[in-house]
C-alpha cells in the first residue's frame, strides 16, 4: 500500500499563512522573506526526521530544500494549483487575464507544449475541453518541481471544493488520471468540506489515493460538522493525511496528538514556525504517534 | 418552496456566489448572464444545465426568476438592478452598492417595497465581526467614547491597470473597494455619522491608494480611520478596530477579540478576555473562500423565501454610501463635511 511518512512538514508559515492571528501571519510573511530563516527550520526538521514536505510552489522553500545534503533530502508534495494567486489577481484582470497573465510567465518550453496542446492563447483556453484545461495547468504548476522527489499531488482545496459543489466529477478523474499517467505520482484531493466530498467521491466511485483534510480536537474546519467528519474518517479506505490538527495553534501539541492517536489517520502535515517550535512539536509528536 | 435564481456578472464574486448557492437545498439556479460572451463556452462547460444569457433582457424574457446576485462592476450596478427592478425580482447587489451616490440612490428609487433587497456587506456575517456586534450591544464597555479602526491589504505595489483603478468606473480606490467593508461596520456598530474629515493619496494608481478619515457619530463616538491597500505585509484584507468606553475596551481583529473590563459582567470576567475565531460557533456548513459567505447567502435566500429584511439592505448600502460620498467630499474640499447637511438620506 502507498504511504508517506506519518510526519509532514507543512509549509503554511512560509507562505505567511497563520489561522491563530493576521499578526502572526504578518510576522510570518516578514520573518520568511528571508530564504535562511526558512532554511533554519527546514534544515531542524530534517535533523528531527522529517522527509517530507507539503508545500505550494514557494520559490524560497525549494531553493532551501535544495540545500540539504544529498541523503536528507525531503520528498515534495505539492499542492496545486496557487489558488490564492488566481483569487487575488481576478478581481482586477477577471479569471481570464489571470490566466493569461500565468501563461506569459512560463519559460519557452512549456510555452511551445501548451500552443501544441492549444490553451496557449486566451481563445484556446476558452474553447478547449476540460482534460486539456487541467493537464496544462498542471504542466504549468508542477513545472518547478521537476527535479524533486515528488510521491504524491494534492489538488487544492479550493478549486477541488469549487468543482465538488459544481458536480464536476470530470475535473477529478482527469487530475487523477494526468497525476498518475503523465507525473508517475499519487493523486490526492485537499478539501475544507470532507463531510460533504467523502461522500460524493465515493457516490462517484472517484480513484484517488488520498484525501487531505482538516481533523482536531475543536472540530476546526471540519464541515458541516465533526461529528460527521469523524464518522466517515472511521470508514473510509482512502489515504487520510490531515491538516490544522492543531486547530490553527490553539491547542498544544500534546492534545493534538492524542486527538489524532487511533483514528484512521494515516499521516498528518505540520506547520512550524520556528526552530524551537520543531523540535518540541516533533518530539511531542513522535511520542504519541511512533 | 424552491427559489430560481439568476447569477449577473460571471467574475470572481459571481462564482463564488453561484457555487455557494448550490449548497443550498432551496435554490435552484436558473441561468447566469456576463456581457462577455467569451464566457459563454466557460458556462457551459461548468454549468451544463444552466443556460447562459449575454444580454439581461433575453434572460428575463426566456427564464423565469425570483432572485438575482448583480455581481457586476459596480459601475454597471444602477442599470442592471433597475432592469431587475422591472421585472421584479428580489435582488442582493455585491458591493459596494454603485460606483458612485447619484447612481446608488436611483438604485433604491427604482426598487419595489414589496422586492426583498441585500447588500454585499459580508463583513456582517463574518464570526468575529458579527460576534463584535452581539458584544456591543450588550453594553459591555459602558459609555463607548472613542474607536481607531483600520483596514489593510497588499494588492497595490505598482502602476495598475482595470477597471478597479479608474475612478469613472470603480468610483474610487481603498475607500470604497476595499474600506467600504470597514465603513459598513462601523456605521452598523454605532449609528449614523455627524461629521467626516478626510485626507488621502494616490500613489500607484490614479484612484486613492491610502486615506486617513475623522468621523464623529451623533452619539458623540469619535474615530480615526486608517486605510491603504498598497502598505506591505497583508496578504488578505485586515480589519482592526479599537473600541474604548468607560468600563473597558475591546480590541477587535479578523481573527478574534480582545475584551477588557475593568469590572467583571455576568458573561465576562474583570480583566482580559480573549476570544478566538476558531473557538466562535459559526452556522456555515459548506466552507469556499470564507464561511461569511456561505452564511451570507443562506440568509439572504431565507429573507426572499419568508419575506423578512436582510442584515444588510439595500438602504443600508446607501447609507454606506453617503458617508463613503462625504469621504471624497471631504477630501477633495479640504474641509469637514457635515453629513446630514450636504448629503441627504433616501
Amino acid at each position: 500500500m502507498f504511504k508517506l511518512p506519518k510526519i509532514i512538514l507543512g509549509s503554511n508559515p512560509f507562505d505567511g499563512v497563520s489561522y491563530l492571528s493576521r499578526s502572526q501571519a504578518k510576522n510570518y510573511l516578514e520573518k520568511f522573506s528571508d530564504e535562511a530563516e526558512i532554511f533554519k527550520v527546514i534544515e531542524a526538521a530534517s535533523k528531527s526526521g522529517i522527509k517530507a514536505i507539503t508545500c505550494a510552489y514557494n520559490e524560497k522553500v525549494l531553493n532551501s530544500l535544495d540545500k540539504l545534503p544529498q541523503e536528507k533530502r525531503m520528498k515534495v508534495v505539492p499542492v496545486v494549483p496557487n489558488a490564492y494567486e488566481y483569487i487575488r489577481e481576478s478581481s482586477s484582470k477577471g479569471l481570464l487575464g489571470t490566466v493569461t497573465d500565468k501563461l506569459k510567465r512560463t519559460d519557452t518550453f512549456q510555452k511551445v507544449k501548451l500552443i501544441i496542446k492549444g490553451t496557449g492563447q486566451i481563445k484556446g483556453i476558452i474553447s478547449k475541453d476540460i482534460g486539456t484545461l487541467i493537464s496544462s495547468m498542471l504542466d504549468i504548476e508542477l513545472a518547478p518541481f521537476k527535479k524533486h522527489d515528488v510521491p504524491a499531488v494534492i489538488l487544492h482545496g479550493h478549486i477541488a471544493d469549487l468543482a465538488l459543489v459544481n458536480d464536476k466529477r470530470e475535473v477529478f478523474d482527469v487530475y487523477c488520471d494526468a497525476i498518475r499517467n503523465t507525473f508517475k505520482a499519487e493523486p490526492f484531493i485537499a478539501t475544507h468540506n470532507f463531510g460533504r466530498s467523502l461522500p460524493k467521491y465515493k457516490e462517484w466511485n472517484l480513484d484517488v489515493t488520498g484525501i487531505h483534510a482538516s481533523f482536531n480536537k475543536k472540530g476546526f474546519m471540519m464541515r458541516p460538522s465533526a461529528q460527521e467528519c469523524e464518522e466517515l474518517l472511521e470508514k473510509t479506505d482512502k489515504y487520510i493525511l490531515a491538516k490544522k490538527i492543531l486547530a490553527g495553534g490553539t491547542l498544544e501539541p500534546e492534545e493534538a496528538f492524542d486527538y489524532v492517536k487511533g483514528k484512521n489517520i494515516h499521516s498528518v502535515a505540520i506547520g512550524l514556525g520556528s526552530v524551537s517550535e520543531v523540535y518540541h512539536t516533533l518530539a511531542i509528536a513522535r511520542a504519541a504517534l511512533d | 418552496m424552491s427559489i430560481r435564481v439568476g447569477i449577473i456578472g460571471l467574475g470572481k464574486m459571481g462564482i463564488l456566489h453561484t457555487a455557494q448557492l448550490k449548497t443550498i437545498p432551496q435554490v435552484q439556479i436558473a441561468a447566469t448572464m456576463d456581457v462577455d460572451k467569451r464566457l459563454a463556452p466557460y458556462s457551459r462547460k461548468i454549468n451544463p444545465d444552466i443556460p447562459f444569457y449575454s444580454d439581461l433582457e433575453n434572460m428575463f424574457h426566456s427564464e423565469s426568476i425570483d432572485v438575482v446576485y448583480i455581481c457586476t462592476p459596480a459601475f454597471t450596478h444602477y442599470r442592471v438592478s433597475r432592469t431587475c427592478s422591472e421585472n421584479k425580482v428580489h435582488q442582493f447587489i455585491e458591493k459596494p452598492l454603485a460606483h458612485n451616490l447619484e447612481s446608488a440612490k436611483k438604485i433604491i428609487d427604482s426598487s419595489r417595497a414589496e422586492m426583498i433587497f441585500a447588500t454585499g456587506y459580508s463583513f456582517a456575517f463574518h464570526p468575529i465581526f458579527h460576534k463584535t456586534k452581539e458584544l456591543l450591544e450588550q453594553k459591555l464597555l459602558g459609555n463607548i467614547y472613542r474607536v481607531y479602526s483600520s483596514t489593510f491589504i497588499s494588492v497595490v505595489r505598482k502602476k495598475q491597470s482595470g477597471w478597479l483603478y479608474k475612478k469613472e468606473k470603480s468610483g474610487g480606490g481603498i475607500v470604497i473597494n476595499s474600506a467600504s467593508h470597514l465603513i459598513h461596520l462601523l456605521w452598523w456598530y454605532f449609528g449614523d455619522i455627524r461629521s467626516i474629515y478626510s485626507r488621502s493619496r494616490s500613489v500607484y494608481t490614479d484612484v486613492e491608494d491610502c486615506a486617513f478619515v475623522c468621523m464623529e457619530f451623533k452619539n458623540g463616538i469619535q474615530n480615526m480611520m486608517d486605510v491603504s491597500w498598497c502598505t506591505p505585509g497583508y496578504r488578505l484584507q485586515e480589519i482592526n478596530l479599537t473600541i474604548e468606553g468607560t468600563h473597558g475596551k475591546m480590541e477587535v481583529s479578523n481573527d478574534m477579540i480582545k475584551l477588557y473590563l475593568k469590572k467583571s459582567s455576568p458573561s465576562f470576567k474583570k480583566g482580559w478576555t480573549t476570544l478566538h475565531k476558531i473557538d466562535i460557533r459559526d452556522s456555515a456548513k459548506f466552507f469556499l473562500g470564507s464561511e461569511e459567505f456561505n452564511i451570507e447567502d443562506n440568509h439572504f435566500i431565507d429573507c426572499c423565501l419568508n419575506k423578512k429584511t436582510p442584515l444588510v439592505s439595500g438602504k443600508d448600502g446607501y447609507e454606506v454610501q453617503r458617508i463613503i460620498q462625504g469621504i471624497y467630499r471631504s477630501g477633495e474640499q479640504n474641509k469637514v463635511v457635515d453629513l446630514d447637511k450636504e448629503i441627504p438620506h433616501v
